[in-house]
C-alpha cells in the first residue's frame, strides 16, 4: 500500500446519513485499492539523464 | 615494522557522485586489506590503511566541481606522502591495476628506502611480467597473504634490506638484477586460525549497517574464464560455523552490524555446512541478514527455504551463459533448466537474486548469444531477480587468456569487469598499450560475432530490461528472438538518422543508460508494431500502453511526514488527489496482463475490461501502481482541489442518480473519501484551514 496518512482527519458526516460501523465496513470494501506493480524510482522516473550503472569491479 | 596497506580502487564512475558514493558506502574498506592488517598486528606490526575508494568517495562528496582521474591520483599521492612506513603493500584487482602500478611508483619515489610490495588477485597472476616491467616494485605476494606477508616483513630489516627472502614461500622478488619466483605458499588449511579482520580500521564502521565477512576460500570448479583458482586455488576450505557466528555476533555487538555479505566463491558447495550454519543461526536467536554466492546446481528448494528462513536475503548465481553448448565449452557445465528453477525458487523465497551472465566468448555464435539474451530476460520474470550481462574480459592466467594470449587486441570495448568509468585515463592507457601481458583484461579475445555488435546488444538488453521489465518479456514472448528485435532497432535508428537533420546522441553505453534511450525505445516499439516489423500482439500493445503511461510521470516531491493527531474536516474542506498520484484507466485487465508476463502463461483475452489504477510517483520512493475499484477511481477524479467534500459527495451522487437512493450514495461517498484518505491517495485541507 502507498504511504498511509498518519494524521487522522475525521470527516464530519451529516446526521441524516450516519451509518453503523458494520455498514461502514461494508461500504469501505467498495473502495479498496491494492498494489499490482512496483518499481524502484530510478527505473520509473526518467525525468533527467541519469546513469544507471555504477562501475564497480571486484576481481 | 610500520606498514601501509593500500586498497585497490573499485570505483571509477566520477560523473555521478550520488550513484558512486551510494555504491561504496554499504560495505566499506576492502576485506582483504582488513584481513592483512589483522594478521600483521598478530605478528607485532602496525598498519595504516589508505582506502582509495574512501578517498574517491570523499572527493566526490566534498568537491563542488567535476572530479577527474588526475584529481584522484593527486589525492592518493598526497595520502602516500603523508604516510611514514617501511613497507607499502598494494592490493590489486584487474580493473585498477594500471593505477595501482602508477601509485606504487609514487610510493617508491616518495619513500625510496621503503619496500614496495603488490598482492591480491591481479598481481598474483602477473607477478613476473609486473616485476620485469616496473622496476619500482620490489616484490609480489602471490595468493592468500595472511601468513606470507608477516613472513616477508620479518625477512626485511628496518632499512629495507632483504635478508632471507628465498625462504618466504609464495613471493616473487628481485635478486641481483633478476626476478626470483619462490614456490607457492602452502594453503591455510584451518581458516579458523585467522584473526578477525581489523574492522576497527574502517573509520566509518560505526555508521555501517552491513559488512563483508569471509566464510571460506577455494572453488573446486575450473571454468575457463575465471581467475579465482589462481588465487585461492581449488580446495574449498571453510571457517567453522562457531567462528562465523561468533564473528557475526562480535560485529553486531561492537558496531551494530546486522547485515553480512558472506564471502566465498561458492558458499553452497558443501550443503551440510550451509545447513549447519543456517540451523545454528536460527537456534542462536540472532536476527541477521546475510547474502552469499552459489552455483545453481549446488542449491535445492529445501536448502533455499532454510537459507531464507535463517535470514538469507541475497544470492549471486554465476550462470555465465544461456547456451547449453557454451556451458560445456567454458567448462561451467550447468543444466539451464536447473538454473532457471533455482532462480525461480530463490526469488520465491524473497531473495534478491543476481544472475551473472557473460557474452563475448571466442566460440560464441549468434544462436548462443540469442540464448543468453533469452535467459537474461526470462530471469526478469522473477520479482527479485537481477540479471547482469557482462562482456568477457580475458583475465590474466585463465585458460581463455592463455589460449588467446597472442591474439588479444585492444579495441577499447571494455568489459564491465574492466571498465574504468566512462572515460579512459590516458596515463593508464599508455601502460596498457605498452604491457599487454600485465593488463590483458583490457584487451579483446577474437570473437565470431563483431565485438561492437556484442557490446551494443549488451547495452541494449541491459537498458531495456532495467527500465522496461514487462516490455522486455512481452517482446521476447512476441518474437522469441530479441536479437531480431535488436536488429530491427538498428534499422529503425538508421532510418531515423536519414529522416532527421538534427544531430543525435551516439548510440554508446552512455546513450543506453540515458532516458533518451528509454523514450526512443518506446517510440521504436510503437512504430514497429504499426509498420508490421514487430508482431501486433495484444500483449505487446497493452504492455506498451502501460509503459508509456509510466514513462510520462513527473515525480512529486516527497511528502513530509504528516503530524499525528486527529483533526476534523468539514463539508467545506477542499479535497484533491495526493501529490504524485495519477489516476489512469486502461482498456485491458492490467493485473492479468502482468500475471501472464510473470508466469509465462498465455494471456487470456483481456481487451474491453476497464482497469482503473492510481500510479504513485514520489521522489526517493519506489513507484507503485495500485488497482482501484471503479467507484474509488470515479471518486478520486472528482477530488480536483476545486471541489469541497460537499461538492464531491453531490457530484458522486449525481453520477449515480437513478441507480439507488441518494442517501445510500452519500454514505458511499463519505466512506470512499475516508478510505482514499487513509490509503494516502487523497489530501484534505483540515477544517481549521477552511
Amino acid at each position: 500500500m502507498s504511504e498511509k496518512n498518519s494524521l487522522q482527519i475525521t470527516i464530519e458526516v451529516p446526521h441524516e446519513i450516519e451509518f453503523s460501523e458494520e455498514e461502514l465496513k461494508q461500504l469501505l470494501k467498495k473502495f479498496r485499492s491494492w498494489v499490482i506493480d512496483t518499481r524502484p524510482e530510478e527505473k520509473g522516473l526518467r525525468t533527467n539523464l541519469k546513469q544507471i550503472r555504477t562501475r564497480v569491479s571486484t576481481k | 615494522m610500520q606498514i601501509c596497506l593500500i586498497t585497490a580502487l573499485t570505483i571509477f564512475d566520477f560523473d555521478d557522485p550520488e550513484v558512486t558514493t551510494r555504491a561504496h558506502e554499504p560495505l566499506g574498506t576492502q576485506l582483504g586489506v582488513l584481513c592483512l592488517a589483522a594478521s600483521a598486528a598478530t605478528h607485532g606490526h602496525l598498519s595504516t590503511i589508505i582506502d582509495l575508494d574512501a578517498i574517491t568517495a570523499g572527493l566526490l562528496g566534498s568537491s563542488g566541481k567535476q572530479v577527474t582521474a588526475d584529481d584522484l591520483f593527486e589525492a592518493c599521492v598526497h595520502a602516500l606522502a603523508r604516510t611514514d612506513a617501511q613497507l607499502f603493500g598494494f592490493s590489486s584487482i584487474c580493473s585498477s591495476y594500471p593505477l595501482t602500478v602508477r601509485l606504487a611508483a609514487e610510493a617508491k619515489r616518495l619513500h625510496p628506502q621503503a619496500y614496495v610490495v603488490l598482492g591480491g588477485p591481479q598481481a598474483t597472476v602477473v607477478d613476473t611480467p609486473t616485476l620485469e616491467a616496473f622496476p619500482w616494485v620490489d616484490a609480489i605476494v602471490r595468493g592468500e597473504a595472511d601468513w606470507t606477508l608477516p613472513q616477508l616483513i620479518n625477512a626485511i630489516d628496518e632499512r629495507g634490506v632483504t635478508a632471507s627472502l628465498e625462504e618466504v614461500a609464495g613471493i616473487t622478488f628481485r635478486r641481483n638484477g633478476g626476478v626470483v619466483r619462490n614456490p607457492d605458499a602452502a594453503l591455510i588449511a584451518n581458516l579458523d586460525t585467522l584473526p578477525l579482520p581489523a574492522f576497527e580500521m574502517d573509520p566509518q564502521i560505526k555508521y555501517r549497517k552491513s559488512a563483508r565477512l569471509e566464510v571460506g576460500r577455494g572453488c573446486p570448479y575450473r571454468c575457463t574464464f575465471c581467475s579465482t583458482n589462481d588465487f585461492f586455488r581449488r580446495r574449498p576450505r571453510f571457517k567453522s560455523t562457531d567462528v562465523i557466528l561468533g564473528q557475526m555476533k562480535e560485529l553486531h555487538e561492537r558496531y551494530g552490524i546486522t547485515s553480512f555479505s558472506l564471502v566465498h566463491d561458492i558458499f553452497t558447495v558443501d550443503r551440510k555446512r550451509v545447513v549447519e550454519f543456517a540451523e545454528a543461526l536460527l537456534k542462536s536467536g540472532s536476527v541477521y541478514e546475510w547474502s552469499c554466492s552459489a552455483r545453481t546446481d549446488r542449491v535445492d528448494d529445501e536448502l533455499l527455504a532454510l537459507m531464507a528462513k535463517s535470514g538469507c536475503t541475497g544470492i549471486f548465481f554465476g550462470v555465465e551463459t544461456g547456451s547449453s553448448r557454451l556451458q560445456r565449452v567454458v567448462d561451467k557445465e550447468l543444466d539451464l533448466g536447473t538454473a532457471r528453477e533455482a532462480i525461480r525458487s530463490a526469488t520465491a523465497y524473497g531473495m534478491k537474486t543476481a544472475v551473472g551472465l557473460i557474452t563475448g566468448f571466442p566460440e560464441e555464435e549468434r544462436n548462443d548469444l540469442r540464448d543468453t539474451v533469452r535467459f537474461f530476460v526470462q530471469a526478469t520474470r522473477s520479482e527479485h531477480a537481477e540479471p547482469q550481462l557482462s562482456l568477457l574480459a580475458p583475465l590474466a592466467g585463465t585458460p581463455i587468456e592463455k589460449k588467446y594470449r597472442d591474439l588479444l587486441a585492444l579495441d577499447h570495448i571494455y568489459s564491465d569487469m574492466t571498465q574504468r568509468g566512462w572515460r579512459e585515463d590516458p596515463k593508464d592507457l599508455r601502460l596498457i598499450k605498452e604491457f599487454p601481458r600485465v593488463f590483458p583484461n583490457f584487451y579483446a579475445v577474437p570473437t565470431l560475432l563483431p565485438r561492437h555488435y556484442i557490446a551494443e546488444v549488451r547495452d541494449f538488453v541491459d537498458g531495456m530490461a532495467f527500465w522496461f521489465r514487462w516490455l522486455s518479456i512481452a517482446l521476447l514472448n512476441a518474437t522469441e528472438d530479441l536479437l531480431y528485435v535488436f536488429d530491427e532497432w538498428l534499422r529503425w535508428h538508421a532510418h531515423r538518422a536519414q529522416q532527421e537533420s538534427q544531430e543525435r546522441m551516439d548510440r554508446n553505453s552512455r546513450y543506453y543508460c540515458s532516458n533518451l534511450f528509454a523514450r526512443d525505445l518506446l517510440a521504436f516499439v510503437g512504430q514497429s508494431i504499426d509498420s508490421g516489423c514487430l508482431p501486433n500482439t495484444q500483449s505487446l500493445r497493452n504492455v506498451l500502453e502501460y509503459e508509456v503511461a509510466l514513462c510520462d510521470l513527473e515525480p512529486a516531491p516527497t511528502v513530509e511526514a504528516s503530524p499525528t493527531g486527529i483533526q476534523r474536516a468539514s463539508l467545506k474542506s477542499r479535497v484533491r488527489k495526493a501529490k504524485g498520484v495519477v489516476v489512469r484507466s486502461f482498456t485491458f485487465d492490467l493485473p492479468e496482463l502482468l500475471d501472464s508476463l510473470q508466469s509465462g502463461e498465455q494471456l487470456c483475452k483481456t481487451d474491453n475490461r476497464n482497469c482503473f489504477t492510481a500510479i504513485i510517483a514520489r521522489r526517493g520512493r519506489p513507484i507503485q501502481v495500485l488497482q482501484l475499484s471503479e467507484e474509488a477511481a470515479k471518486l478520486l477524479l472528482l477530488c480536483n482541489a476545486e471541489n469541497t467534500i460537499a461538492n464531491v459527495v453531490d457530484k458522486y451522487c449525481d453520477a449515480h442518480l437513478g441507480q439507488n437512493n441518494r442517501t445510500l450514495r452519500k454514505k458511499e461517498a463519505f466512506a470512499g473519501l475516508t478510505r482514499l484518505y487513509e490509503d494516502g491517495l487523497l489530501e484534505i485541507q483540515p477544517a481549521t484551514q477552511d
